[in-house]
This record gives C-alpha cells, sequence and structure tokens, in this order.
C-alpha cells in the first residue's frame, strides 16, 4: 500500500459536524452566497459590457447553470466537505486537488475582501462623503476612508470568527427572506412602473459592445454566479444529501438565474448604458441595486435606503461565509497533507481553528491594501480596486470549475461504481473494458464554456492574467516544498482506500440505500475478478 | 402561510402588476410586447386564483 496509511480512510468524511442542514437551510446557505452577487456584479458588468449587458449575464448564466448541475451531482455523489478540491483529489490526483484547493482560496480571500469593499459600498449611501475623501498617492488616487472601513469590517470578521460567533441560521434564513422579497419587489415594480422596452433597443443599438468589451463583460459576468461552491462545502452537515443537494442546487440555480436577468434586463430598460460617465452606473459599481431602487418611482425614496442596508449586510454575510469557508477547505486539504497541518490547530480557549482564520483573512486584508493602491485599471470600472478584486475573483471561479468539470468527466471512468443520485442530463453510454459508462455530454459542453470564460478572462483581465497565475504559482512553489519536506510525491499521489472512504460517508450520511447499492456493485465487481490491485 | 392563501396572493399580486402594465402601455410605453407581458400576468394571475379555488381551505 506504500503510504496508503497517510489518510486512513476513517478520517475521510469522519466529522464532528452534525447533519442538521435541511432544505431550506441549504438553499439559503447557498443563496446567502450566490444571492448577494447580483448587489456586487451589476454595476461592474454594466459599465464592460455597455448595451449588451443582459446577453452578457445570459452568456455567463447558462454557463453557471452547467456548473451547478456538475456540482449538483459531484455534491450529491460525495458529500464531503472540502467541495472542488476534493472532487479534484478523486478524479485526477493530488496535485490537480492542491491546484483546485487553491484557485478556490483565491475566490474565498477575495470574496472576503471583494464583498467587504462592495458591503461598505452599500453602507456609504447612508454617507454620500465617504467616495469623496481621497489621498494621493504616487499615480494613485487611494480612496481612503473606504479602505479603512473595509479593513476594519475584515478585522470585525477575524474577530467574530476567531470567538466562534456564528450568524445564526435564523438570522441567516429571515435575512434571505427578506433579500429574496426585497429583490423581487423592486424588480416587479420596476418593470411595471419605470422600466422602458424602448430604451432597452436604445442601448442595445447605441451602445453595443465590441467583441473585447463583450468578453470582458460576460467574463465579470460569471461573478454573479460563484458561491454554489458552498452547497457542497456544507453537504457533510446536510440531512439525506443525495435527495437534498440535487433540489437545492436546482432550485438555486433557476432563483439566481431568473434575479441576475431580470436585474440586467431592467437596468437595460432604466439607464443609459454608454461608456464611462455615459453610463448611469458610472460612479455606482459598489451600490447598484440601491441606484436601480432610487430610481423606482413612488417607492424609490423608501426602496433605495432600505436596499441598500438589506445589500449591505447581505454582501457582509457572504463576506463571512469566505472566512467559513476558507477555514472549511483548509480543513479538508490538511486532511489530505497538501497544506502542512499546522493550519488545523484549533484554539483551545474559543475551540475554532484561530490560525486559518488569522492567516487566509491577513492575506484578504493585503489583497484589499494592494487593490487600493492600484492605478488606473483597464478603464472597464470606474474603480481600479474593484476591478482588480473582480478580475482574481473570476479567474479563481473559473479556474476551478474548469478543473472540477474535468474531473466530473474523470470520475465517469474512474469511480462508476459509486452511486450517482443525480446526474448532469444528456448522457451517452458507452462501452468501456466490458462495463457501460455514461459520457457526461453536457459535462464537456459546461467544460468548454467554462474555458472560453476562463481564456476571456486572461485576455481581457490585464490585472487578473498576471496576478492570478502567480497566486497558483506562488502555492504550486509551497506545496512542492512541503510535500518534499515531509517526503511525499510531490507529484504523484499518495494512496488512499477511496471504497472505504466512500462507504463510512454514504453510512455517516445515512444513505443506506446508496450504501447497498455501492457493496452490491463492488461485489459483482470483485466476482468478475475485476478487484484493482 | 397555506398553500391556498400562497396562491391567492400570487394570483391577485399577478393581477394588479397585469393592470399596471397594461395602464402604462396605455398611457406612456406604447409598446406591443410590452402589452402582451401586461396580458400574461392578468393571465397567469386568473389561473393561479382558479387553483387556489381547486386547493382544500
Amino acid at each position: 500500500m506504500g503510504a496508503a496509511e497517510d489518510t486512513p480512510s476513517s478520517t475521510i468524511g469522519a466529522s464532528e459536524l452534525r447533519r442538521d442542514v435541511s432544505v431550506w437551510g441549504s438553499y439559503m446557505w447557498g443563496y446567502a452566497d450566490v444571492g448577494a452577487d447580483i448587489y456586487v456584479a451589476l454595476g461592474i458588468v454594466a459599465l464592460a459590457a455597455l448595451g449588451f449587458t443582459p446577453l452578457a449575464f445570459l452568456a455567463a448564466g447558462l454557463v453557471y447553470a452547467m456548473v451547478g448541475l456538475c456540482y449538483a451531482e459531484l455534491a450529491s455523489t460525495y458529500p464531503v466537505a472540502g467541495g472542488g478540491q476534493y472532487f479534484a483529489l478523486r478524479g485526477l490526483g493530488d496535485l490537480w486537488g492542491f491546484v483546485a484547493g487553491s484557485a478556490l482560496l483565491l475566490d474565498y480571500t477575495i470574496d472576503i475582501a471583494l464583498f467587504t469593499v462592495i458591503s461598505f459600498g452599500y453602507f456609504n449611501f447612508f454617507m454620500p462623503f465617504a467616495q469623496t475623501l481621497i489621498v494621493k498617492v504616487g499615480p494613485t488616487h487611494v480612496q481612503w476612508f473606504w479602505l479603512f472601513e473595509t479593513i476594519a469590517g475584515i478585522v470585525v470578521l477575524i474577530w467574530m470568527n476567531v470567538r466562534g460567533i456564528k450568524v445564526s441560521s435564523t438570522f441567516n434564513n429571515f435575512l434571505g427572506v427578506v433579500a429574496i422579497a426585497g429583490q423581487a419587489i423592486i424588480v416587479i415594480a420596476g418593470f411595471s412602473l419605470v422600466w422602458d422596452p424602448g430604451l432597452v433597443v436604445q442601448n442595445f443599438t447605441h451602445y453595443p459592445a465590441n467583441l473585447g468589451q463583450f468578453a470582458l463583460g460576460s467574463s465579470l459576468a460569471i461573478i454573479s454566479f460563484v458561491g454554489l461552491e458552498s452547497i457542497s462545502q456544507v453537504a457533510q452537515e446536510t440531512r439525506r444529501p443525495a435527495t437534498i443537494i440535487p433540489r437545492t442546487s436546482i432550485g438555486l440555480i433557476l432563483s439566481v438565474l431568473l434575479f441576475a436577468m431580470a436585474f440586467s434586463i431592467l437596468a437595460a430598460g432604466m439607464f443609459p448604458l454608454g461608456r464611462g460617465t455615459h453610463s448611469g452606473f458610472y460612479g455606482h459599481s459598489g451600490d447598484p441595486v440601491a441606484l436601480i431602487a432610487g430610481h423606482i418611482p413612488v417607492i424609490g425614496i423608501v426602496a433605495a435606503p432600505v436596499t441598500a442596508l438589506i445589500g449591505g449586510v447581505i454582501v457582509f454575510i457572504s463576506a463571512n461565509s469566505g472566512v467559513v469557508s476558507a477555514s472549511r477547505l483548509t480543513y479538508s486539504m490538511s486532511l489530505f497533507r497538501l497544506v502542512p497541518r499546522w493550519f488545523n490547530k484549533v484554539n483551545k480557549r474559543y475551540a475554532t481553528p484561530t490560525r486559518t482564520i488569522i492567516v487566509f483573512s491577513c492575506v484578504a486584508i493585503v489583497q484589499t491594501l494592494v487593490a487600493f493602491l492600484t492605478p488606473g485599471g483597464s478603464g472597464a470600472s470606474d474603480n481600479a480596486a474593484i476591478e482588480l478584486l473582480t478580475d482574481l475573483y473570476a479567474f479563481g471561479a473559473t479556474t476551478g470549475y474548469l478543473i472540477v468539470f474535468v474531473s466530473l468527466i474523470t470520475l465517469r471512468f474512474k469511480d462508476p461504481y459509486t452511486p450517482r443520485p443525480y446526474r448532469m442530463p444528456l448522457n451517452i453510454p458507452i462501452k468501456v473494458e466490458g462495463r457501460t459508462v455514461d459520457f457526461p455530454v453536457l459535462g464537456v459542453l459546461g467544460m468548454i464554456g467554462v474555458a472560453i470564460t476562463l481564456f476571456e478572462v486572461v485576455l481581457t483581465h490585464p490585472l487578473g492574467r498576471i496576478a492570478g497565475p502567480g497566486w497558483i504559482l506562488l502555492c504550486g512553489i509551497l506545496y512542492v516544498v512541503y510535500r518534499r519536506r515531509q517526503k511525499l510525491p510531490a507529484v504523484g499521489n499518495v494512496r488512499r482506500n477511496w471504497e472505504e472512504a466512500q462507504k463510512r460517508v454514504l453510512r455517516e450520511a445515512e444513505e443506506f440505500e446508496s450504501l447497498e447499492e455501492y457493496e452490491g456493485v463492488l461485489a459483482e465487481r470483485d466476482a468478475a475478478g475485476n478487484k484493482p490491485t | 402561510m397555506t398553500p391556498y392563501r400562497f396562491t391567492r396572493v400570487v394570483g391577485f399580486a399577478s393581477l394588479l402588476v397585469g393592470v399596471l402594465v397594461l395602464l402604462r402601455d396605455l398611457i406612456e410605453v406604447h409598446s406591443v410586447p410590452y402589452g402582451i407581458a401586461g396580458g400574461g400576468l392578468l393571465a397567469f394571475g386568473a389561473w393561479r386564483l382558479q387553483a387556489a379555488a381547486r386547493l382544500p381551505h
């Protein structure tokens, strides 16, 4: 077995986390993460994709739907904390598991930074002077007050998480319902009271995006859909994950897609979407939904401040989910010895993973400082800080998703025995070494879609194409050094007994039907003399 | 909230929004697709109210 004892199957899926998350809880967990994204993305995308903004959201939305279905299959098949990193580890091995993990870690740290910045963008709706407090540092005009607010916000997140103060699920659910109701009211009131279809046509014909602008816009629009990963991160705490995860994933895909399309079409029918100052969103990349709410007659005077408040809180909670997800992911990675176990040390006093929380939140503070000190940008946004952070967010997400799609396809061949309670639609049965494998056509289409989006990110984001791969490379060097020190293969894999681990996971999830089916299929395989050595 | 009440709320809300959309189309927007959307909302609202009538209450 070589180094098989390195990660005993008994530790994979073993957790002190209770399976206590219901359908509604799982949906709300995802919504708290993904639902906040439109509050962040709308203004940035509108400034990049101009009159083609709804089309940019549609293109990104189609890719997102396929990513969502891919995650629904993998998270219900392997209901273990770790998400994309775990799927890549199972499908492609240690190195790719680490690359996926580091891309997702980049996303979570950016999530902390970007969402705290935008959160205070919404809170600054009540302090319009905040964005005018600027100091010149070299070639950069630093919005020092906004920067100070953001760093203070991240420090609050560190304090909350180190002390173990959780946003209660009741509060989370309440806020989710308020956010959904608020968004629905804005959309319905906007379409019925102020939306002008003539302006949509005018934006489309007068301010068309060229190919580069559309590529930039659609690659930025993908950030309005990032966060599905959180459903798989919480899979280990979800009751009956095989039944619940596909339902909540599909519900989340539909609702988030509906709101993203509704807001983008509404925006195109309310404001001119020209370049720079010719856009209604110029100067409002920090609070786009509040801008829309404020322009709705009758209810606008109340809706704008209420939306700014809800937007600020929900986006801040989404930033908090970045801290939580980074801890879960690091825990999973250290379990498989992809990162040092130093990160897993739990604070004796507060019983929280203090080291992970502080290290990755400090990374987020550094990212915020770098972003605010970055001069210029491509001009697609009116704010270079937000532009750098969204560039990196899009890079991390698309890199992680691409690896997850490749893992999905590989796992269909490598692990055809694990029962899949949900499969991505559109499969072609093919014979491989005497057994039938469902080849995922939609999985391949999704992989191509994400690859195109990643290509767009690299092509059109001047800052992201350097900083994103730079992060992965830096993490890769640290990984190689760590593995060598531990006398583990740097490029190869540590052997693990995945079959025993899967049985244990299914047993702990109380998925007894799946467990019985799995054991039956393995017994058939062994009887046929096909047991792997 | 019971399914009956929820379906009725959705039905009445759709009728209300449908009327608003049609009125706005008549006075201000003058767009055929917008008018069709208003008509669609009225039809949807009526359908949900019919469905509510069949639910236990």
